[in-house]
This record gives structure tokens, sequence and C-alpha cells, in this order.
């Protein structure tokens, strides 16, 4: 995948809790979920990462 | 079903972390299973967690930006002053309950509940599956593991005041919002 396909610096849609329940949608397919291409190497060190905060 | 009682599910970090990734997990299709059809909730310390986790990992921009695309998927709520008033009072009730939730180490902890949680189950379940399903969770186990072998605690079961044999029922109304036992939402009439 090229960067041309994500040019913009990808946001998250904040809203009060209202709103955020409001806007919520069920759960994307697991396709649309994945980030591809992440090495093993690379995961354990994202759930490390995350196990720590 | 009525927009008055719209339930919703907010989803812990590592939960959702385990949904970005294909690789086998067990974890992850067991919560899809118990996520459904609900609508997602974000808190907001989970967008905070999920972006440093991939800089602390050292995930170049490309991988970086498409988490980020993969998280705009979801709706994140930020805390206005009710909830920030709720989070306050359920921290109080887990407190006084002996649920984990009110001890420091889950700082953050009620205000993305149930972040931290999955939905709550199916209320016809045996008692025993209610709990495993429901308490503890892998993640806290990881976190309060990880936190033990930092401060030189020796590996073992924490403290009871962190880890009650089963959640007490905790509900705290939060003006149009309902948060009703683990990570389960919703939005009052």
């Amino acid at each position: 995948m090229s960067t041309v396909e994500e040019p913009e610096e990808p946001t998250v849609g904040v809203y009060p809790p209202v709103e955020a329940l409001m806007r919520a949608r069920p759960l994307p397919p697991l396709d649309h979920l994945v980030v591809e291409n992440v090495t093993d190497d690379e995961w354990k060190a994202f759930q490390g990462a995350l196990a720590e905060a | 079903m009525s927009d008055a009682r719209r339930p919703g599910v907010v989803v812990d970090t590592m939960v959702v972390s385990w949904l970005h990734d294909d690789r086998p997990n067990q974890l992850a299709d067991r919560y899809r299973l118990i996520i459904g059809w609900e609508p997602v909730v974000l808190a907001f310390p989970t967008v905070i967690e999920l972006r440093d986790g991939a800089l602390q990992a050292g995930w170049g921009e490309l991988r970086r930006r498409r988490l980020g695309r993969r998280m705009s998927e979801f709706s994140v709520g930020q805390p206005d002053d009710e909830m920030i008033t709720a989070c306050a009072k359920l921290r109080l009730r887990c407190r006084q309950a002996g649920h984990a939730l009110g001890d420091r180490v889950h700082d953050g902890g009620p205000l993305d509940r149930g972040n931290r949680y999955p939905p709550r189950p199916d209320p016809h379940l045996p008692r025993r599956d209610l709990h495993r399903r429901t308490w503890p969770s892998s993640h806290h186990r990881h976190r309060l593991a990880a936190r033990r072998a930092r401060s030189g605690a020796p590996p073992g079961r924490p403290s009871p005041s962190f880890w009650p044999c089963r959640p007490p029922r905790l509900e705290v109304e939060a003006g149009p919002l309902s948060l009703a036992g683990p990570g389960v939402v919703s939005r009052r009439g």
C-alpha cells in the first residue's frame, strides 16, 4: 500500500457521551479493522506497550 | 428498539487492540461474540493508549496511519460534567463495594468504563459463567502483573481489594446516560 492511499492524517470523531452513543455503530467486519502487515515483533511490542499503560 | 433505551458497549483498550489484528486469538473471538451487534463506543483514553502504544512500539508512520484509519471506524466519547460526576460516584461506589475499579491502580478506569470490561453478558447465564466472563478481565491480570513486577512485589494473587471474587452490581446515572454494570451504557428516556 502506498502512502498516496492515505494522504491525510486519520482522525476520530469525538463527541459528548449521548451523541457518541447515538453515532456508535456495531463492530465493522474483521477486514475493516485489521491493521495489515504488522510483523510479529511489532505486534508484540505494541501489546507490551498497551499492557504497561 | 427506541432511542430512549439504546444500549451501547464501551470497549476496552486491550480488547479493541486485539480486534485490529488477524492473528488467531481466542479472546478476540470471544469478545466479538460478546459485543455482538451492539453499537461500540471508545473512550478517549483508549485512543490515547492505542496511539501511544504504536509510538512506543516504534511503528512507522504508515502503520500508525493505518491504525488511525481503523480507529476512525469508532465513535469516541468525550467526558462532560455529568460523566465526570458519574465517574466520581462510580469510583466511590466501587471503593465501598471493594470493587477493583475503586483502586488507584485503575485511575481513569471508571472514565472509560466499560472500556475495561466486556458488555454485560446474558443474565440467564449460570452465575459462574457470568463471573468468568466479566471479572477479572485478562488485561487486568496482565497490567497488574506488570505493575507488581515493576514494584518488586512477589508474583501471585493480588490483594482482595484488587481482586474481588465477583463484581458487585453497580449502577450510576449520569444525566441522560445510565452506566449499568460492566461496560453497558444506555440512554435514559
